[in-house]
């Protein structure tokens, strides 16, 4: 718990995470602010089906003989409204909900062009008109919720060996539509949901992605991140911060086969290489990891140089003592020899 | 091109399906060409690749399989690791390469789920898997959806040279505990002989699942905990919510590595061999995303904190990661956007900026012209290393018809080393 209030201090006492929620909230509200639409139809079903106990029929007349439902007319509404609208404001009068076409959310629950369906074939077969409107009976507010959900129509033609196959119901499937939830940025969300193992029948990748669909971007493609600096020094960078990023894709072998085969930038040019030289310290003095042992898996640490005598202090000049002309038996000048002789 | 493949694809050819009349054709896929030449000052490079993605089925559904593979032909040969354009497919001595990624066969059962053999991937246990040999998953039972499954074979690890001494075996069971709630438990045996070392490990792992929905919002939970060799190695709590109505989409998580992790079977191995061990940490996710009519929002932060300040080190590192991303749907017909990603990493940041636009055209054509800009800020000897890299890029896409498509991308980029010039050209034929 220490450790989380301490990591949440951090981040948000950070400048740029203040400014990136600032810049999030303000333009929530800006835009929400302009946003102009058509507000939902106030209509409860939730009334009139739970509470007053009608039937669907009631109201949805022709729901049992025809194609078309059916939606309320004003003469049925005016049955018991005439009565109760007779104090009401004119906006929460029954007639508010009609307009010359007719009820005015009959959008709400149409279906598009493209999907095979018939309304009536459902009710003869099915019955409970709950069924597929689920949860009308708590409904309040006629918009896109009482639309029938697909994941229904799957489970129900699934548990009943009904076609189930997506061109069983749709005419029209074009490969390049996408559902909502992948508008934005989904490359970076995917993650969290597609590794459930018994996602939701509507949201299951499986409807329109198969296998390859995954592999052809973890490990068949490189990401659009792995340009030619990341090939040649950015990958460490960030292998060195996050290594569990690049688990989402590889393996350890893919680091051992390309670090035994090539050079290091750091190591090319005539000036590397040979004996004595300092090419240890061209990138690594002082030391300041274990860099040299990410390939050279010999190389003995700096860290464990053996310990001065006990009578040495760090102030000494070891040079003094130790030649000041003759080469030493390794590559540096001895000007800081306790930074691995302790 | 990883493109959803849908049933009209697969009903044969791309053209359009009868309603309700298609069946799936015996085989269907997708053949991708693609050259790609790279140059730079005095050097260059010409590569060829294809990829074959493939799906099949018998008409009466007894059976039905996939292979995706990849050959590469190196069109002017590498002959040493010492040039700008060496990559892992140069380590090989053959100019041309091939790759298996997976092909599996499925055998229909009214008692199994699945029945696979094969090279196959295994994406739903603690670990991600891939494997050439047999997994059979009984088909759920009772309210509870009880399923009991189980797998071996020999792990596919790409890279390597050899697969002596590898082997996987696991087993899984999962039922729904209450309402919503699955509960999962997978064994996981691991065997990887790599670079001349045997490895052998055993992961338990346990996940709760929760989804709680409604008529506009879902909200999933997870909660995974995995064990190795009978003792805690990481627990994971991660949840999302998403709010239809009001285009809101929330994730989080929370995740605690709680063993220090040494050397270990592939893939389970945080590549200690290159980068050393991998030390307790704890690290929070939170991302937030909203969709208005004509623009959308995505911001979040990861933060990081290793355990023990002593530690810290050149590879196991705090940091904290902020990325915000900016899209206009459309705005005079061209759809924009920008994206900036942050991290904060001790010793180490780096930050990236780019900025699109993309506009689709009659004939199926559509074009995408891009712009970013990276900054490596590191300490390899001083501690003021930095590393400029401008990109820019121009991407043309040709969908010719349902099935073909053609695609040609430009790509320059100016970096510290020099500069470099990518050109790729695609034909795609989905049947």
């Amino acid at each position: 718990m220490e450790l989380l209030k301490r990591t949440l201090g951090r981040a948000l006492s950070s400048p740029l995470a203040a400014a990136l929620a600032l810049v999030a909230c303000a333009g929530c509200m800006l835009v929400d602010a302009l946003r102009s639409g058509e507000r939902a139809l106030v209509f409860s079903h939730a009334l009139h089906v739970g509470e007053e106990e009608l039937a669907c029929v009631s109201c949805h007349e022709s729901a049992e003989a025809e194609e078309a439902p059916g939606m309320p007319a004003p003469d049925s509404c005016a049955v018991c409204h005439d009565e109760l609208d007779a104090e009401k404001t004119t906006e929460r009068q029954v007639a508010a909900l009609f307009d010359g076409l007719g009820f005015r959310a009959v959008r709400a629950s149409r279906l598009d062009d493209e999907v095979l369906f018939t309304h009536l074939t459902h009710v003869t077969a099915v019955k409970d008109c709950g069924a597929c409107h689920r949860g009308i009976e708590e409904n309040r507010v006629v918009d896109a919720g009482v639309a029938v959900d697909m994941q229904a129509c799957q489970r129900c033609h699934a548990e009943s060996a009904l076609p189930n196959d997506c061109s069983d119901c749709h005419a029209e499937i074009d490969r390049d539509w996408a559902p909502p939830s992948h508008a934005r940025d989904w490359t970076r969300l995917h993650g969290r949901d597609c590794r459930r193992s018994d996602p939701g029948a509507a949201d299951d990748c499986a409807l329109c992605h198969r296998d390859s669909s995954c592999e052809q971007c973890h490990r068949v493609e490189l990401p659009a991140s792995h340009d030619a600096h990341f090939r040649l020094r950015g990958h460490a960078v960030l292998a060195s911060v996050d290594r569990a990023g690049c688990a989402t894709c590889h393996e350890p072998a893919s680091c051992d086969r390309c670090h035994a085969e090539t050079l290091p930038l750091s190591h090319r040019g005539a000036s590397f290489g040979g004996t004595r030289n300092t090419h240890c310290l061209t990138c690594h003095f002082p030391l300041q990891g274990e860099g040299c042992v990410t390939c050279h898996k010999a190389t003995p640490s700096h860290a464990l140089g053996p310990p001065k005598p006990d009578w040495h202090t760090p102030a000494m000049d070891c040079r003094s003592c130790h030649g000041s002309s003759l080469p030493l038996s390794h590559v540096d000048d001895g000007s800081n020899c306790n930074l691995c002789h302790p | 091109m990883s493109e959803p493949v849908s049933d009209s694809i697969r009903a044969g050819a791309g053209e359009e399906t009868a309603p309700g009349a298609a069946k799936a054709a015996p085989v269907s896929g997708q053949l991708l060409t693609r050259y790609r030449g790279r140059f730079t000052g005095n050097e260059s490079d010409h590569d060829l690749y294809e990829t074959v993605d493939l799906a099949f089925e018998d008409h009466e559904r007894r059976w039905s399989g996939a292979l995706l593979a990849r050959a590469a032909y190196d069109l002017d040969g590498r002959e040493s690791g010492q040039d700008d354009f060496f990559s892992l497919q140069d380590t090989y001595e053959h100019r041309l390469t091939a790759q298996l990624f997976h092909a599996y066969v499925d055998v229909a059962s009214s008692s199994f789920s699945l029945v696979r053999l094969g090279r196959q991937p295994a994406y739903e246990t603690p670990l991600m898997l891939y494997f050439d040999g047999v997994r059979a998953e009984l088909a759920p039972r009772g309210e509870r959806r009880a399923t009991l499954g189980a797998f071996a074979g020999v792990g596919d690890h790409q890279y390597e040279s050899s697969s002596d001494g590898d082997f996987v075996f696991g087993t899984f069971g999962s039922m729904l505990v209450w309402p919503g709630a699955e509960l999962r438990a997978d064994w996981m045996h691991l065997e990887d002989e790599r670079l001349g070392a045997e490895h052998e490990d055993d992961l338990l792992g346990l996940v709760l699942g929760q989804d709680i929905l409604g008529e506009e919002r879902a909200t999933r939970l997870d909660l995974r905990f995995t064990s190795l060799e009978g003792n805690g190695r990481d627990v994971r709590l991660t949840g999302s919510h998403v709010d239809s109505r009001a285009n809101v989409t929330l994730q989080g998580s929370l995740y605690r590595l709680l063993q220090t992790q040494h050397q270990l079977a592939a893939p389970l191995d945080p590549f200690s061999d290159t980068l050393f061990e991998l030390f307790p940490y704890t690290q929070l996710g939170l991302s937030a995303g909203k969709d208005w009519e004509d623009f959308s929002l995505l911001s979040g932060l990861d933060l990081r904190r290793v355990e023990e300040d002593s530690d810290e080190g050149e590879f196991n590192r705090d940091f904290e990661r902020y990325f915000l991303t900016g899209t206009l749907p459309e705005v005079l017909t061209v759809s924009a956007s920008m994206t900036g990603e942050l991290w904060r990493a001790t010793d180490t940041d780096y930050e990236t900026w780019g900025a699109s636009l993309a506009r689709a055209f009659e004939g199926g054509w559509d074009a995408t012209l891009g712009s970013a800009y990276s900054l490596y800020e590191y300490d390899l000897v001083s501690g003021e290393e930095r590393d400029h890299v401008r990109t820019t890029y121009l991407d043309l896409r040709w969908k010719a018809s349902l099935a073909q498509r053609w695609r040609l991308r430009y790509e320059f980029e100016r970096n510290d080393f020099d500069d470099f010039h990518e050109v790729r050209l695609e034909y795609a034929w989905n049947f």
